[in-house]
């Protein structure tokens, strides 16, 4: 590994390619789980996601930092493997109560209330960590500005890709509770996110307690919720040719989702979320441009497209050009020792992870790293032995020139984090 | 630190109050859901 340039890029940007490139690689997650023509309840669907976000958590991301330092990092910071496992029960609750939303008042209601999530990670950036404490009048209308206008065209975006509503009226109420529920929940989950990175944690750390935290709620929720255990095998045995898709759909998102953490910790949340929510214009492309989505679609639902487009551009842009400094610098180190004055941690050693300094805690790879890792991709790869593609119509050209992007946003954003901070 | 005093720490820290009730909250919304 090599050692980090702290003069190579500043943390702001370096947090913004994080952002950017975790809205690339999120939006992209949903692509291959279309490939899922059988009748997989939501919970089994969510399950098995969750279950290759586990998985592929194992695979090329140990071999950044090698499970030695992640273990050393957890053990440094045992209190924070609660905040870890709590933010993993967090999303799936969340993600199982969009379940319910989109049942019983549809997705063209539900979907604004829970997208709204970046606005209440906002609110608690303030309240809870500071954030925007101290900054001028002109950063904090960039960022509140700015999150509003991502808000507004993922809800465009979302609408131009709905073909009717199957809901039933009769539980409105009930949906939109859901969904206010999900919001919060989604919105609520980046508390965790953000304290772990004030106390100086890495995000593969982070991410490895995040993941179990995950699939254990998902698993429970599936369990109870899903007909039981016996119901949820038999359903599982019956679509073993889907279960590659959505193991794949979770590898994506792990790749999103660690981008996500990273500008987390970089950007801190009132920034971060909003830029790694531009996912919706990904994922909005790879429906249209591959899959078809869009296509028929009459010119109201085109100027939806163009208008969430433009909207989630000057979103992002006015975040991005929002950087701290001075007092709201001071207010986060303020933040931070506050953590450290009522957890027992050293300022000086959690200042220089929070700006991207290992402190001398890197450690190298070990056999087992790449034991785990041939481990996990051979899961992958007995799960793509059995995979069923179905008749579907995709067209191969925009497929190549998205995954183009997608590769080339992940050398982007991984060269950036390696050159700069060298994964920490 | 000992594992008393963490748990102490962390179950009076505002921060996890308001992660634990929302995911209280959401709990309560799928058993009302079901």
């Amino acid at each position: 590994m090599g050692r980090p340039h702290p003069r190579w890029m500043s943390l702001h940007w370096l947090g913004v390619i994080c952002g950017l490139t975790a809205g690339v690689w999120l939006g992209a997650a949903e692509a291959p789980t279309k490939l899922v023509d059988t009748g997989l309840s939501p919970f089994a669907i969510s399950l098995c996601m969750v279950a290759g976000v586990f998985t592929a958590r194992w695979t090329f991301p140990t071999l950044l930092k090698g499970t030695s330092f992640v273990v050393a990092d957890l053990a440094s910071k045992k209190h924070l493997i609660v905040w870890a496992l709590l933010a993993g029960a967090l999303w799936a609750v969340a993600n199982t109560l969009t379940v319910f939303a989109i049942r019983d008042v549809g997705l063209a209601i539900a979907f604004p209330m829970w997208n709204a999530n970046s606005l209440i990670g906002l609110l608690w950036a303030r309240v809870l960590f500071r954030e925007l404490e101290g900054a001028g009048p002109r950063i904090v209308l960039r960022v509140v500005f700015g999150s509003i206008a991502i808000v507004i065209a993922a809800i465009l975006l979302g609408y131009s890709s709905l073909h009717g509503d199957t809901a039933h009226a009769s539980h409105a109420g009930q949906g939109i509770l859901a969904a206010l529920g999900a919001s919060l929940l989604w919105g609520t989950m980046y508390v965790p996110y953000r304290k772990a990175y004030l106390s100086g944690m890495n995000p593969l750390s982070f991410v490895t307690a995040f993941t179990v935290g995950e699939l254990a709620t998902v698993l429970t929720l599936a369990w109870m919720l899903g007909g039981g255990a016996h119901a949820l095998l038999a359903e599982l045995e019956r679509s073993r040719g889907a279960l590659f898709w959505l193991f794949l759909g979770g590898f994506v998102w792990v790749v999103g989702d660690l981008f996500q953490q990273y500008a987390a910790k970089y950007l801190g949340i009132g920034r971060g979320i909003p830029l790694s929510n531009t996912n919706q214009v990904w994922g909005l492309a790879w429906g249209a441009l591959v899959f078809g989505e869009l296509a028929g679609a009459d010119r109201a639902h085109l100027a939806l497209v163009l208008a969430g487009s433009v909207a989630m551009i000057v979103g992002a842009a006015l975040i991005s050009s929002a950087a701290a400094a001075g007092k709201e610098e001071t207010s986060r180190n303020l933040a931070l020792l506050r953590e450290c004055e009522r957890y027992g941690l050293d300022y000086r050693k959690t200042l220089l992870n929070m700006d991207g300094e290992d402190a001398g805690n890197s450690r190298g790879r070990r056999w087992w790293d790449y034991a785990i890792v041939a481990l996990a991709v051979a899961v992958f790869v007995w799960l793509g032995m059995q995979a069923h593609v179905p008749t579907l119509h995709m067209r191969f050209g925009w497929m190549a020139a998205l995954a183009v992007i997608l590769l080339l946003s992940l050398i982007v954003g991984g060269v950036s984090l390696w050159r700069r901070t060298d994964f920490s | 630190m000992t594992f008393r005093k963490s748990a102490k720490l962390i179950l009076t820290d505002s921060q996890f109050l308001v992660s634990l009730a929302a995911l209280l909250v959401g709990i309560a919304l799928l058993i009302g859901l079901r």
